[in-house]
């Protein structure tokens, strides 16, 4: 792990877009270590430190997807915006969905951002480029 | 004729005879007596002149064949013969008379056996009055009565048979009826299938599609001009062929959207719903060089948003279909009957009168890929938005000599009614 890298937390159950996701990053400027996680149950339990993930580094950054095995994105958001340790980091839902229904929901459990993933490449590469430029080195996380 | 002196009139003082023969001279029917033979003895004046006799004593001694034909004569004859025998008389026999001329009459008979004093019967003697009028009059009545029931006949037989028509025709427009609705029926199921299909297909296409198309997009950032020529010729034919595919569902699922959507309607402002489809078509405006002007357009009941899809459509036809010269294009709109007709006009490469149908339709395209890419759906959804709007959308071109697409929205109630 890279000293005074950001730490991302990815939570992303398609693997084809955790690594998109990743390779996107890779070209970014900002030292970042990324680390994904599939399905909800699983990001909770990375981000308490529970059971397998006692030893889990807590991330500066949190991009979330909506659509989740196990426990939903709107779920996790919840829960990480009502849990007193976790609610001050950033939020970043990122999702296919442009549902308006979606938008509304996420705002009202204080998701920092909302994000709808562009189909294009070049338009998502430009996505985390501004998520990297903004997130990453514009704004001064806690 | 001088009048009778009292004695004279005096009937009481006649004679018989003087009775018997003025009964004979002045009743008008035929009477007559009879021998045994069916010789006339004696017959009234009036069946004289029927026989042509000026004296009625000519006929004494002649018989009914003389007078009649063989036929009648026999059956009078074969009647006196009766009476005679058995002294039963014939009262009020309608009979028809042939006469040897061939003229027919019709007379009502009387006949009944004449007595001596010792009441032997020594002939015959009967009344006959002429009813040749009122037979004729009974036979042209029957025959009109007889033409009345056949007409009456035939006509019932029309009315019946119109009648069986219509309860056939009314049974089959029954079952013709019967069969629409059912088709109409499944026609709605089978498109509210089609449009969740189209739906489906296109959202759910979009996630593995996204993946094809990235990767291949990062291959070819990546790799280009690394590997070698075939490479580069593979990746970018993956890359176009995954960028088609991405426009294809955008497509596709924009037009599955106008029915998923519905419509609604307000009072747009068509103009901004154009300056809104120019602001989208900007970075095509721009490379193109395209003027686009727009003249003072109405507000319409219309659903904002797909009026601008419809806007950008057509311009952006305009725009990808130029031709050698920099796109010209003028939108405007005017009040005709009770529409309002819009009108796309460009000066681009035209179309040929042949396609002026075909171009509305889906999948339909003109131009190969290489000449103007495009997924022949922009026209189809065009034709949607404005059908549903209760217009109509045509075009009017030449090859070679630009294109006016045309399109009706409704006018609004009262609007411009004086």
């Amino acid at each position: 792990m890279n000293a005074g890298a950001i730490e991302i937390l990815l939570v992303e159950d398609n693997p084809g877009d955790a690594r998109l996701t990743l390779e996107a990053f890779k070209e970014g400027k900002v030292i970042n270590h990324l680390t994904v996680m599939a399905d909800g149950a699983d990001a909770l339990a990375y981000l308490r430190r529970q059971g397998q993930f006692s030893n889990s580094t807590p991330p500066d950054l949190i991009l979330l997807d909506l659509n989740l095995p196990r426990k939903d994105g709107r779920e996790v958001l919840a829960e990480i915006k009502s849990d007193d340790r976790l609610k001050k980091i950033p939020v970043i839902v990122l999702t296919t969905s442009a549902a308006p229904e979606d938008v509304r929901k996420a705002y009202g459990s204080h998701a920092n951002c909302y994000i709808t993933k562009p189909v294009d490449l070049d338009e998502f590469l430009r996505v985390v480029q501004s998520i990297e430029s903004f997130w990453l080195s514009l704004v001064k996380l806690p | 004729m001088k009048p009778a002196t009292k004695s004279e009139t005096c009937v009481r003082a006649t004679t018989d005879q003087q009775l018997l023969d003025a009964f004979l001279d002045h009743i008008p029917d035929c009477v007559y007596f009879k021998d045994c033979d069916s010789r006339f003895v004696r017959i009234s004046r009036t069946l004289a002149d029927r026989f042509g006799l000026t004296d009625p004593a000519d006929a004494v001694d002649k018989t009914d064949f003389n007078m009649f034909s063989a036929e009648h004569a026999q059956q009078a004859f074969a009647d006196e013969q009766h009476i005679i025998r058995t002294g039963q008389p014939i009262v009020g026999k309608e009979e028809r008379e042939t006469w040897l001329d061939g003229r027919d009459t019709w007379v009502s008979t009387t006949k009944v056996p004449l007595r001596n004093h010792s009441g032997d019967i020594i002939g015959t003697m009967g009344i006959s009055r002429d009813i040749t009028a009122r037979r004729l009059a009974e036979l042209e009545l029957e025959q009109y009565k007889t033409h009345l029931e056949e007409l009456v006949a035939a006509r019932t037989s029309e009315l019946t048979g119109a009648k069986e028509q219509l309860e056939q025709d009314i049974a089959a427009r029954r079952v013709a009826e019967q069969q629409l609705a059912r088709k109409a029926q499944e026609l709605d199921r089978s498109n509210r299938d089609l449009e969740k299909f189209a739906h489906v297909a296109s959202h759910d296409l979009q996630e593995p599609l996204r993946m094809v198309a990235s990767y291949t997009q990062l291959l070819a950032r990546r790799y280009t001009g690394k590997l070698d020529a075939e490479a580069d010729e593979f990746i970018g034919f993956a890359v176009d062929g995954a960028n088609r595919m991405k426009q294809l569902i955008r497509d596709l699922l924009s037009y599955s959207r106008l029915s998923a959507n519905g419509l609604s309607l307000t009072s747009a402002d068509s103009g901004a719903a154009c300056n809104a489809a120019i602001t989208n078509l900007h970075e095509a405006i721009v490379d193109s060089g395209a003027v686009v002007e727009t003249e003072s357009l109405p507000i319409v009941l219309a659903d904002a948003s797909q009026l601008a899809q419809l806007f950008q459509n057509l311009i952006g036809n305009a725009i990808k279909y130029h031709g050698d010269r920099a796109p010209q294009i003028r939108v405007a709109a005017h009040l005709e009957a009770n529409d309002w007709v819009f009108t796309v006009t460009d000066n681009g490469i035209g179309i040929e009168s042949q396609y002026f149908e075909r171009i509305f339709e889906m999948f339909q395209r003109l131009h190969t890929r290489k000449q103007h890419p495009g997924t022949g759906i922009g026209l189809a959804i065009c034709r949607n938005i404005v059908e549903r709007h209760g217009g109509k959308i045509w075009v009017e071109s030449q090859a070679g000599q630009g294109s006016k697409f045309l399109f009706t929205v409704p006018k609004k109630k009262g609007e411009g009614d004086q």
